[in-house]
C-alpha cells in the first residue's frame, strides 16, 4: 500500500515550512506593497530587497493576489492593446 | 457583483478643466510632488488631476480584470463598468488618504494599491457571499485518512513511516489548534476561501486572522519539531 498526501496537507506543510518567529501582518505588508512593487518593476531581486514581505506573500493568498494585480497594472504599457 | 451596479452613486466629477500647468502626455508625466500639489490645489487643478488619475487607474484595472478567469462571463463593456465603479470608490479613498502618502513609491503605484485593494476585496466578498463556516470542520475532520489523497493497495509497501507521519500531523492539528484556528485552516487550505472572507465570517479582519494563523503555524511547527519532525524535510518527502 502507498499513501499519497492530500494537496491540503502539502499546503499546510508549505505554510509551516515558511513560518518565521516574527512575521509582518497584512496591514504592514499592504503599507509597503507599493514600494515593493516599484522595486520589482525596476528589476530588484525581491527575495533580497525585502525578504520579510517576500515570506508573507508566500503564505497570504489575499496579499499575494493584490501584489500580483498591482505589479501587473504598473507594468502595463501606457496604451495596452485594444485600449 | 453586478457589472452594472447602478447603486453606486458616488461620483467624482472631474471635468475637463485644463490644469494650471499643462502636463504633456497626461498624468504619467507628473512627479509625486506635482500630484500632491495638483490634488491639493485649486478646484480646476484638482479636477484635472483626478481625471488623469481616474483614466490611468481605470484603464489598467480594466485590463487586469479582463484577464481574470473568474470574470470571463462578463463582456468588455461590463468589465469596463466594473473597473470604473471600483475606481470611483478608490478615488475617494485616495483623496481622503492623500496626507498618508510618504513618497516611498510612485504616486500612481500608491493609488493603484488602493484601487486593487478595493476591487479585489469587493470581488472576493461577492464571489463567496454565500459561504459559511458552519459545519466546516465537522465535514473535514483532521484525521490521517483525510490527509491522504489515495491509498493504492497494489503499490509496494513503503508507507508505514508515511502513515505515522500523517498521524502525527493530524494529532498536532487536532490537539494544538483552537476550533477557530482549525476552521480558518480548513477554509483556507481545503476550500480555497480568501482570507478576507474567512475574516468576515469570524468577525475579524484579515490582519487579525493572519496573526491568528501565524500563532497556529508556530505552534504546529514547534510541536512537530518536538516529536522529531523537520517540517522542511517532511514537505520534501511528502511532496516528492
Amino acid at each position: 500500500m502507498t499513501i499519497t498526501p492530500s494537496p491540503m496537507i502539502v499546503r499546510v506543510l508549505e505554510m509551516l515550512a515558511g513560518t518565521r518567529p516574527v512575521e509582518l501582518g497584512c496591514e504592514e505588508v499592504t503599507a509597503l506593497l507599493d514600494e515593493y512593487c516599484d522595486a520589482q518593476a525596476a528589476g530588484e531581486d525581491m527575495s533580497r530587497f525585502n525578504p520579510v514581505i517576500h515570506a508573507h506573500l508566500r503564505v497570504c493568498v489575499d496579499c499575494r493576489e493584490e501584489y500580483e494585480a498591482l505589479l501587473a497594472m504598473i507594468s502595463m504599457n501606457a496604451d495596452p492593446p485594444g485600449a | 457583483m453586478s457589472a452594472s451596479n447602478q447603486s453606486r452613486t458616488v461620483q467624482i466629477t472631474a471635468q475637463a478643466a485644463a490644469p494650471t500647468t499643462p502636463q504633456p502626455g497626461g498624468q504619467t508625466e507628473r512627479s509625486n510632488d506635482q500630484w500632491l500639489a495638483d490634488l491639493s490645489g485649486a478646484p480646476d487643478r484638482q479636477d484635472a488631476a483626478l481625471e488623469d488619475l481616474r483614466r490611468w487607474l481605470a484603464r489598467r484595472l480594466f485590463f487586469y480584470l479582463r484577464g481574470r478567469s473568474d470574470l470571463d462571463r462578463l463582456d468588455d463593456s461590463e468589465i469596463r463598468d466594473l473597473a470604473e465603479d471600483f475606481v470611483q470608490d478608490s478615488l475617494l479613498q485616495v483623496r481622503a488618504k492623500l496626507h498618508q502618502f510618504e513618497g516611498r513609491s510612485k504616486f500612481t503605484t500608491w493609488a493603484g494599491k488602493i484601487a486593487v485593494h478595493q476591487a479585489l476585496g469587493e470581488l472576493r466578498r461577492a464571489r463567496w457571499r454565500d459561504f459559511s463556516l458552519d459545519g466546516l470542520v465537522g465535514e473535514s475532520d483532521w484525521t490521517p485518512a483525510f490527509l491522504v489523497q489515495e491509498n493504492d493497495p497494489d503499490a509496494p509497501d513503503a508507507s508505514a513511516e508515511r502513515a505515522e507521519t500523517m498521524r502525527a500531523v493530524a494529532e498536532v492539528i487536532n490537539e494544538e489548534l483552537t476550533e477557530r484556528q482549525r476552521e480558518a485552516l480548513v477554509a483556507l487550505t481545503v476550500h480555497g476561501v480568501p482570507m478576507d472572507v474567512v475574516a468576515d465570517r469570524l468577525g475579524t479582519n484579515r490582519n487579525a486572522l493572519y496573526k491568528l494563523l501565524h500563532d497556529a503555524r508556530k505552534r504546529l511547527r514547534l510541536r512537530l519539531e518536538e516529536r522529531g519532525y523537520d517540517v522542511t524535510a517532511l514537505l520534501d518527502e511528502l511532496s516528492g
